[in-house]
């Protein structure tokens, strides 16, 4: 197994699976709870889909298993009971098993026959026989704090061990291995040591930690090949790099965002003094020119190449290709380029899923694409590219390409719209559709992506990171789907807009255009308001005024203007201006849909960020 | 009976308002045409990030020109109320006198000798239409003071315009939509300046 | 005195001109009603505000486009500004009650074009739309017109809905909450008294109540205070309806 991809693979299902028991007990409180069952049976999903990326086929099975459970009591074909829970929780313990083993560097051996009988059981809707008594317990109790530790590749690809600071509760179970402050101190001695040969000598376990499992660096540093890093002299490494804890990293970041708002206020201030001070005009551009040094520089200290990201696909494409027997050439594009590490650590399992897409749906196999004349080898091409503060993720294919009509039909088949919704539905609107919870275009139920979990969760991901999704086909020519993510999550540049007396703000990454609203434009489609702009584009009609404020904003009483943004026209009193902004979360429960957050304006109030896309789908429903 | 110059006074007073109030209307609508263009320039600049950052200076000059055009128009506004103002209460006059003039023609026959209060009063509204007149002048010239002041500030916005547009120019690929807001802008700043002197002539016609 | 615009379709447009901001006469609006370029004036007001009213008019129509005004019934503070206006705009049509125009033309517009409104009241046309001038007789002149605007659902209600604000009044009386009574009740109050003692007749009001409250009105605009929008105006016409008023009645309750 390729150690780095099972590191990365052991780190996130044990936190997947941590979530997934957290969430099972609250599923026993709410069983009816929807949004609880898909997220547990999305956290099988995904384990299965890595595991059988690793060629764990036991744990396939075992998730695949649970998975199919839990699918059928998704859709209300079997009852949510304690009892379901209680033998789920042993499965998850099984999985915690089998993860250790991997651990380990082997395969594991397939779960217990008893409990799966049980599952297979609850699955087919009967009670089941009680099983043997549970797996192996988890690990024994945590102290309260305790120093995490692996060792891992850096973006450069050197050597690097990482230490961070873990809660119980977010403790992962053994990937990352337990050990005291004296402990650690001694593992660093015995790897980089005063004196002590560094790397594949020093990579012994230390012997006092041995009661608890390996560590996880072991099975990596036995081999021969081991990183480059530790061959360097312990010095030079002092002198070029120092590592440091992310969770510093994020706390200056934070705080270059305080003084983003600070400077913000320092501006708006001296905008409105009455008397002009040169002397005070010129300090504060300046200030203002070290903040967006400052700035720049944190935000750089985040940034990663998206190297990192595309590291698992070359396996990725092998694999797949060769169980679906078609044959593809991967080509990477811009690995050097740089975004920042949260976009780079959420982003790498939904770009796994969409490669994986590409090769089960979008790609022909051999026979087919000679049929239409194409060349036997697909090629899939995953590229990244740097667009100003945003970066491109591109995975393009040369496949058979969407058909909108059938991903309609399909979405129709599945209930995932109404005939009635569909017949409405532009060709755009309907290759939108793939990205709804529920849809799948292949009928079948393969391993390898699916039960139409993943686009929906693509998506969301994307969202999640401020970023935006886009589909391009064409029939038989080949599929591109574009991930657009801003390069930096530290600022937020915004328009702020004035709704009658209240102000909010608006990320300008959404707007197309500001325009003067002119009434003959606004026409009504099957009873849904469309504006026109331009000569041939109609775009929905969203008035703010009724939306946040509950009351048309008319344009015959009162001042309108127009925010055209890719979802439609945003109407609002009057566009004030913009500004780099700081998101401050926002927890306010339902209006949560409506905004991304708050922030502080250069005066000092709080204005809240609407979200775009969230509010064009709320008036989608409405 | 009204004579025929005041007739044409009046008609004169209403081409004046008239002129005021469509200068008013349409440079309050132009200048929010501008100030909108210089938002949209800022949140394309904001969008693209640094690849158009030095045209952020520009964007940003968008506006502050539209804010010192405002300003201007501000000035203006304060001397247009007391220049009608001004002509309302010579119309006032005018109709005092024209009312007064017809009593004293009515009460002829030697009668109107003997009304001094009546005559001292005519010449009252005489000299105060002399010093509304003298004042008109004034306010006039000083509005007209303050519409050159105002073109210059276009002047300075054109200039900057044009800097915007060679800077777009400049750019390629990317920059499309910044040709167009340029153009958009330049579009509309000199429809202030045709806006401006069309009103400027008037008030010279005015005052001649 | 500022000028606002609040309505707008196509090219009918409706103004208010509003906070006079003379505090020796009493506070009045004006209204402009505008339809493809020409003007009609509500009530254009006392001799004393016409610089004020003029000014504000220029910042949203030019005047010369004041082609007619309706006079609704004989007060100073509605009529005493002809004769400036006629010399702006010597063909200006004046609708005028009937019963008055003799007496309107004192203020010294002799020459002036004038429509005199039977006291039936009736449909008239403006540059094309329909507007109905509604009787409104002791409301509280013995002979007294407001004016329906049909397609704008506009109704000008001269001193009925008057009230005596402050300096710096808005020209709408709070519409944040339309739902709640709060800001009705409390602008009402600078009403009750005026209504009271200025309308004359209970049955005047009674059936003036029953007729108006058969039209569809999105604003009630009164010639002293503030326009009622939305809910406020069944909020009036339902407090109107219930107020003791007139010879007799007006001092009931204080």
């Amino acid at each position: 197994m390729d150690n780095d991809i099972l590191q990365e693979f052991l780190a996130e299902s044990r936190e997947m699976l941590s979530q997934a028991q957290a969430d099972l007990l609250g599923l026993e409180n709410d069983p009816g709870n929807a949004e609880i069952l898909g997220s547990i049976f999305r956290a099988f999903h995904t384990l299965k889909g890595g595991a059988g990326f690793l060629d764990a086929q036991s744990l396939v099975d075992w998730c695949h298993g649970l998975e199919d459970l839990l699918d059928k009591a998704r859709h209300g074909e079997v009852p949510v009971t304690s009892r379901m829970v209680d033998v789920i929780l042993r499965g998850t313990d099984v999985i915690g098993s089998m993860l250790d083993v991997m651990a380990m560097g082997e395969y594991p051996e397939p779960g217990p026959a008893d409990l799966k009988a049980v599952i297979h059981a609850l699955a087919d809707g009967e009670e089941g026989e009680d099983a043997a008594p549970p797996a192996p317990e988890p690990p024994a109790g945590r102290p309260e704090d305790s120093l995490w530790v692996s060792r891992r590749p850096t973006a450069q690809g050197a050597e690097g061990v990482y230490v961070e600071q873990r809660g119980a509760a977010a403790a992962p179970g053994p990937a990352g291995e337990e050990i005291s402050q004296d402990e650690f101190e001694r593992y660093l001695d015995q790897l980089y040591g005063a004196g002590g040969a560094p790397g594949v000598n020093g990579a012994a376990p230390p012997t006092a930690s041995a009661a608890h499992a390996e560590p996880t660096a072991a099975p990596k540093a036995a081999r021969p090949a081991a990183a480059p890093a530790p061959a360097m002299s312990s010095e030079s490494r002092e002198e070029s790099t120092i590592r440091v804890d992310s969770s510093r990293l994020d706390a200056v970041m934070n705080q270059v965002g305080e003084l983003v708002l600070l400077r913000n206020r320092l501006n708006a201030a001296l905008a409105n003094l009455t008397q002009e001070d040169e002397n005070l005009t010129r300090i504060a551009r300046e200030a203002d020119l070290a903040v967006n040094d400052l700035q720049a520089t944190v935000m750089r200290l985040r940034m990663q190449p998206c190297k990192r990201l595309f590291q698992a696909l070359p396996r990725v494409v092998r694999d797949t290709s060769r169980s679906l027997g078609k044959n593809v050439q991967l080509e990477l594009e811009g690995e050097d380029v740089e975004i920042d590490k949260t976009v780079v650590d959420a982003l790498s399992p939904p770009l796994i899923h969409l490669v994986r897409n590409a090769l089960d749906h979008g790609i022909e196999d051999p026979a087919e694409r000679q049929k239409f004349g194409k060349a036997e080898k697909a090629v899939l091409r995953v590229a990244a590219v740097h667009l100003g503060d945003k970066v491109q993720i591109q995975v393009s294919d040369d496949g058979r390409g969407m058909n909108p009509q059938a991903i309609l039909k399909s979405a129709v088949a599945k209930g995932v719209v109404s005939a009635e919704e569909g017949a409405r539905l532009s060709e755009r609107e309907m290759l939108d559709l793939i990205f709804l919870p529920g849809f799948s275009t292949k009928e079948a139920v393969t391993d390898m992506s699916g039960r139409g979990v993943g686009m929906d969760v693509v998506r969301e991901t994307v969202r999640s990171l401020r970023g935006r999704i886009d589909v391009q086909t064409r029939l038989n020519q080949g599929t591109t789907i574009v991930l657009e993510l801003p390069l930096t999550l530290a600022v937020l540049p915004v328009l702020y807009f004035r709704l009658r007396r209240e102000t909010y703000a608006l990320p300008v990454a959404a707007i197309e255009n500001l325009i003067e609203i002119d009434p003959p434009c606004l026409h009504t489609i099957s009873g849904k308001p469309m504006y026109q702009v331009g000569r041939d584009r109609v775009v929905p009609y969203l008035d703010l005024g009724h939306m946040l404020q509950s009351s048309p904003i008319s344009t015959a009483h009162e001042a309108s203007e127009g925010i055209l943004t890719e979802h439609g026209l945003l109407v609002v009193s009057e566009a004030l201006g913009t500004e780099d902004s700081v998101v401050k979360p926002l927890d306010i429960g339902m209006e949560k849909t409506w905004y991304q957050g708050a922030t502080i304006s250069g005066g000092g109030d709080v204005v809240l960020i609407l979200d775009g896309t969230s509010v064009s789908k709320v008036q989608r429903r409405i | 009976m009204t004579t025929e110059k005041e007739r044409q006074l009046r008609r004169d007073f209403i081409d004046m308002a008239d002129a005021t109030s469509r200068f008013q209307l349409e440079i309050k609508r132009r200048l929010r045409e501008i100030d909108r263009k210089a938002l949209n320039a800022q949140v394309l600049v904001k969008r693209h990030g640094k690849d158009l950052s030095g045209y952020g200076v520009v964007a940003q000059s968008f506006r502050e020109g539209a804010g010192a055009m405002q300003e201007a128009v501000d000035t203006v506004q304060e001397i247009i109320t007391p220049l009608m103002s001004g002509r309302l209460d010579d119309l006032r006059a005018a109709l005092e006198l024209e009312t007064l003039e017809r009593t004293q023609d009515g009460m002829q026959g030697g009668t109107a000798g003997r009304c001094g209060g009546l005559e001292s009063y005519h010449n009252r509204l005489e000299e105060r239409r002399d010093v509304n007149e003298h004042e008109f002048r004034e306010i006039g010239n000083s509005l007209l003071k303050a519409l050159e002041r105002f073109e210059e500030v276009v002047t300075e916005l054109d200039y900057v315009v044009v800097n915007g547009r060679i800077e777009a120019a400049l750019k390629s690929g990317s920059a499309a939509p910044l040709a167009q807001v340029s153009m958009d802008m330049y579009r509309a700043v000199s429809s202030v300046r045709e806006v401006l002197r069309g009103y400027r002539e008037q008030i010279e016609r005015g005052l001649r | 005195m500022k000028g606002q615009r609040f309505y707008s379709q196509g090219d009918h447009h409706w103004f208010v001109l509003f906070d006079q901001g003379e505090q020796r006469v009493v506070d009045a609006n004006v209204y402009a009603l505008a339809v493809g370029g020409q003007t009609m004036l509500m009530d254009p007001g006392g001799v004393e505000i016409f610089d004020r009213v003029f000014t504000a008019l220029l910042s949203v129509l030019p005047p010369s486009s004041v082609k007619a005004a309706l006079v609704s019934h004989q007060d100073p503070d509605v009529a005493s500004s002809l004769p400036l206006w006629s010399a702006c705009g010597p063909d200006i049509l004046w609708h005028v009650p009937k019963l008055w125009a003799g007496f309107i033309r004192h203020y010294g517009a002799l020459e002036a074009n004038f429509h005199e409104v039977p006291d039936e009241g009736g449909d008239i046309d403006f540059n094309g739309k329909r507007m109905v001038l509604v009787p409104a007789h002791y409301l509280h002149s013995p002979a007294n017109f407001h004016l329906y605007d049909p397609a704008a659902r506009i109704y000008f209600s001269g001193d009925v809905g008057a009230a005596l604000l402050p300096p710096g009044h808005d020209a709408f009386i709070d519409r944040r909450e339309d739902d709640s009574a709060r800001a009705f009740d409390a602008h009402i109050q600078h009403a009750e008294y005026f209504h009271r003692r200025w309308m004359c007749s209970m049955e005047a009001k009674r059936d003036w109540c029953e007729r108006v409250s058969k039209l569809d009105i999105d604003f009630l605009c009164p010639q002293h205070g503030a326009i009622y929008t939305g809910k406020n105006v069944g909020r009036f016409l339902d407090w109107f309806a219930d107020l003791p008023v007139g010879y007799g009645n007006w001092q009931q309750g204080h």
